[in-house]
C-alpha cells in the first residue's frame, strides 16, 4: 500500500505539481494572477453543464486520436497519422452524405459512420502495409500522409465539393439534418453518440489486450521479435491489422467533429487533436483506461484555453504553451519506461 | 523568363533549405527532431521582434538563429542529456515553439519591422535583373549552405557527426563524447532552422503572423528523406519542393485547371517513394542510430 502511494506521488503528483509551478511562472511573467486563473480555467473546463459538454466534445476527439497512438504503440509502432486518419474518415463519410443527402437518418447515419471507419482503416492500412511489407518507417510515413490527406481535403473543398458562393474560405455544402449524430442530454450535459462509440472502443481494446491472446501476442512482438517468430506469429499481418484498426478511431472523430461542430466539411477542422491525442496517450503510457482520464484532462484544457480569451484576455495559444509544458514536465519527471517482460 | 522562374524557385525554397540542412545534420548524428516547425516559428518571431525593436534587419536575422538555438537547447537537454524519447520530445518542442511564438507574437501582428530589400538591378542586362530578385538573406543562406557542406564533408568534426549517427559505440570507444557531438548537432539544427524562420519572416513575407510557417518545418523533415540524409542533396531536394510550389502558383495564375492543392502533395509523395525505394535497396541510406530511435521499446 505504502509502495503504491509512493508510486502515485512520484508518477502523478510530481509531474502535476511541476506543470502547475511552470504554468504559474508563465502566468506571472505575463501579469496574470495564477491562483485565480487556475480556478477560472478549472471552472471553464469542468464547472457547469455547458463547460462539461464542451470538454466532453473535445475529450472524445482526443480520446479517439489517442487510441490511434496507444494501440500501435502496444506493438512498438509509432503512429503520428491520426490527423490524416481524421481527414480520411471525414472525407469518406462526407462522400456518402453528399451522395444521398436526402436519405433517412436510419440509413444515412450507419452508412456514413461505416464509410468513415472504412476510410480511416484504409488510410491506416496504407501506413501499416508500408511498414510490414515495404519496410517504410511508419512514423515518418504517417506524418507525410497527414499532409497528403490535408491537401486532398483542400482540393475537394476548393474543387469538386465546393459549395457555391462559399467565398474566401471554401467549404462543402452544409450537411442535411439527417446527417447529424444523435446528442443525448444527461443533467443538462450534452453527450453525443461518438462518446458511446469511443467508450465501446476502449472497453473492446481493454478486453482484447487483457483477456484474449491479443495482449500476449502484442507483448511478444514488442519485446521479443525472435520469440514471436518461434511462436509462429505473423508479425507483418499483425502490423497491417493493428495499423488499419488504429485508423478507425480518428476517422470516427473526423466525421463526428465535422458534422457536430462544423456542420460542413471544411479545412482545418482537425487541428490540434492529433497532438492532443498523442500527448494523452503518452501521459497514459498507452493504457486504454488511463487514456480516458488523460483525454478528459486535455479536453478540459482545450475548453479552458478557448475561454481564457474572453476571461483573462490571454490568447488561445496559452493552451498550447501549457500543453507543451505538460509533455516536457512529464517526460523529465516521470521515470522512463523500462523493458518489462 | 526562365531565369526569373529559377530565382522564384530559389527564393521560395530558402527557408526550407536552411531548416532541411539543419535537420539533416541532426539526423546524421542520430537525433531526429520533429520540432523543426516550432523552432522555425520561434526563429521567425524572434527575428521579427529584434528587427522591429532594434531597427536592424541584420541583428534580427541572426537573432532568429539564436532563438532557434535557445529552443534547441531545451530539446538537447531532454534528448541528449536526459535521454528521453526523441519523437515525443520533438512534438513537445513543436508545441512549445508554436505556442510561445503565437503568444508573444500577438503584438507584432500588423507591425512593420525593417526587412531585407532586394538588390538594386545592375547593368548586366538579363543577368542583372535576375540578381535583383534576391536579397542578402538568400546570399547568406547559400554561404551557410557551403560552410555546412565543407564542415560536414571535409573536417574532423563532420566525420565525427557522421560516425555518431552510424555507430555511437564506435565513437565512444574511440574516445570521443557521443553526448557532446549530438548536443552540438542539435544546436546546429536549432541555429539553422531558426535562421530559416528568420529568412521567412524578414526576406519572404516581411511580416509576422501566427503559425506563419504553414508546415515548412514538417516538409523539411520529409525533405531530409528525399535528400537521402546527404547534406549535399539537400539543395536539389529543396528545389524540387520549391519548383512544385512555384508550379502551383504559376498554374493558378494562368488559369490552368490543375488544383494547386494536388501539386502541394508532390514533396510528400516523393518522400514516401524515396523511403520505399531505399528501404528495399541494398544501399540503406537511413543513419543506423536513427533506426534505434524508432525501435526504442520505452515508447
Amino acid at each position: 500500500m505504502r509502495h503504491r502511494l509512493q508510486y502515485l506521488l512520484r508518477e502523478v503528483g510530481a509531474p502535476a505539481l511541476g506543470v502547475l509551478v511552470l504554468a504559474a511562472i508563465f502566468f506571472l511573467m505575463n501579469g496574470a494572477h495564477p491562483g485565480s486563473l487556475f480556478a477560472q480555467m478549472f471552472s471553464d473546463a469542468f464547472g457547469g453543464a455547458f463547460s462539461l459538454s464542451q470538454t466532453l466534445l473535445n475529450a472524445v476527439t482526443i480520446l479517439l486520436c489517442g487510441l490511434a497512438v496507444s494501440l500501435p504503440a502496444r506493438l512498438g509502432l509509432i503512429n503520428v497519422g491520426a490527423e490524416g486518419e481524421m481527414i480520411a474518415g471525414a472525407i469518406a463519410g462526407t462522400a456518402i452524405i453528399l451522395w444521398m443527402p436526402s436519405a433517412p437518418f436510419l440509413l444515412l447515419m450507419p452508412l456514413m459512420t461505416l464509410a468513415a471507419m472504412a476510410g480511416g482503416a484504409i488510410w491506416g492500412a496504407i501506413i501499416g502495409a508500408g511498414r510490414a511489407y515495404f519496410n517504410v518507417n511508419e512514423t515518418i510515413a504517417s506524418l507525410m500522409l497527414n499532409f497528403v490527406a490535408a491537401d486532398f481535403l483542400e482540393y475537394l473543398i476548393n474543387g469538386p465539393w465546393e459549395a457555391p458562393g462559399s467565398g474566401n474560405w471554401p467549404t462543402s455544402d452544409p450537411y442535411p439534418p439527417n446527417a447529424m449524430p444523435p446528442v443525448f442530454t444527461f443533467a443538462k450535459v450534452q453527450v453525443n453518440a461518438s462518446v458511446v462509440l469511443a467508450l465501446i472502443a476502449v472497453a473492446g481494446l481493454f478486453f482484447w489486450f487483457t483477456y484474449t491472446r491479443g495482449g500476449l501476442i502484442a507483448r511478444f512482438l514488442l519485446h521479443n521479435a525472435r520469440l514471436a517468430r518461434f511462436a509462429q506469429i505473423p508479425a507483418q499481418r499483425w502490423t497491417l491489422i493493428v495499423m488499419g484498426l488504429a485508423g478507425i478511431f480518428p476517422a470516427l472523430a473526423g466525421i463526428y467533429q465535422s458534422t457536430l461542430v462544423e456542420g460542413r466539411l471544411q479545412a482545418g477542422f482537425y487541428e490540434g487533436y492529433m497532438m492532443g491525442g498523442f500527448v494523452a496517450a503518452w501521459i497514459a503510457r498507452n493504457d486504454f483506461v488511463a487514456l480516458v482520464a488523460t483525454s478528459l484532462l486535455l479536453g478540459g484544457l482545450f475548453s479552458a484555453a478557448d475561454a481564457l480569451q474572453l476571461d483573462a484576455n490571454l490568447p488561445a495559444s496559452t493552451g498550447i504553451v501549457i500543453e507543451a509544458l505538460i509533455i516536457v514536465v512529464v517526460l523529465l519527471l516521470r521515470t522512463p519506461k523500462r523493458i518489462s517482460a | 523568363m526562365i531565369l526569373d522562374t529559377v530565382a522564384t524557385v530559389f527564393i521560395v525554397s530558402t527557408p526550407a533549405l536552411l531548416a532541411t540542412l539543419g535537420e539533416t545534420v541532426g539526423e546524421r548524428a542520430g537525433v531526429i527532431n520533429l520540432g523543426l516547425e516550432g523552432q522555425m516559428l520561434l526563429g521567425a518571431v524572434g527575428s521579427y521582434y529584434v528587427s522591429f525593436s532594434t531597427n536592424s534587419v541584420w541583428l534580427g536575422f541572426f537573432a532568429g538563429g539564436l532563438f532557434g538555438v535557445a529552443i534547441a537547447t531545451i530539446f538537447a537537454l531532454m534528448v541528449v542529456t536526459a535521454g528521453r524519447n526523441q519523437i515525443t520530445s520533438g512534438l513537445a518542442i513543436y508545441l512549445l515553439g508554436y505556442g510561445v511564438s503565437a503568444f508573444y507574437g500577438r503584438t507584432l501582428v500588423g507591425q512593420k519591422a525593417p526587412t531585407f530589400s532586394d538588390f538594386q538591378p545592375l547593368g548586366w542586362g538579363g543577368f542583372g535583373i535576375f540578381l535583383s530578385h534576391f536579397n542578402s538573406a538568400h546570399v547568406i543562406a547559400l554561404i551557410v549552405f557551403a560552410i555546412v557542406l565543407y564542415a560536414f564533408y571535409r573536417t574532423r568534426l563532420g566525420t565525427l557527426v557522421k560516425a555518431v549517427g552510424a555507430s555511437a559505440d564506435s565513437v565512444f570507444v574511440a574516445g570521443y563524447s557521443v553526448r557532446a557531438i549530438r548536443f552540438g548537432a542539435v544546436l546546429v539544427n536549432g541555429f539553422l532552422s531558426g535562421l530559416g524562420g528568420a529568412a521567412l519572416a524578414l526576406a519572404y513575407s516581411g511580416s509576422w503572423s501566427e503559425g506563419m510557417t504553414h508546415g515548412i518545418g514538417w516538409i523539411s523533415v520529409a525533405l531530409v528523406v528525399v535528400a537521402t540524409w546527404e547534406p549535399l542533396y539537400v539543395l536539389p531536394a529543396v528545389l524540387l519542393y520549391g519548383s512544385a510550389q512555384v508550379l502551383a502558383m504559376t498554374l493558378q495564375v494562368s488559369g490552368v485547371d490543375v488544383s494547386p492543392y494536388l501539386l502541394d502533395m508532390i514533396p510528400y509523395v516523393v518522400a514516401l517513394a524515396v523511403m520505399a525505394f531505399f528501404a528495399n535497396s541494398k544501399r540503406d541510406v537511413m543513419p543506423r542510430e536513427l533506426k534505434n530511435v524508432f525501435s526504442e521499446v520505452g515508447f
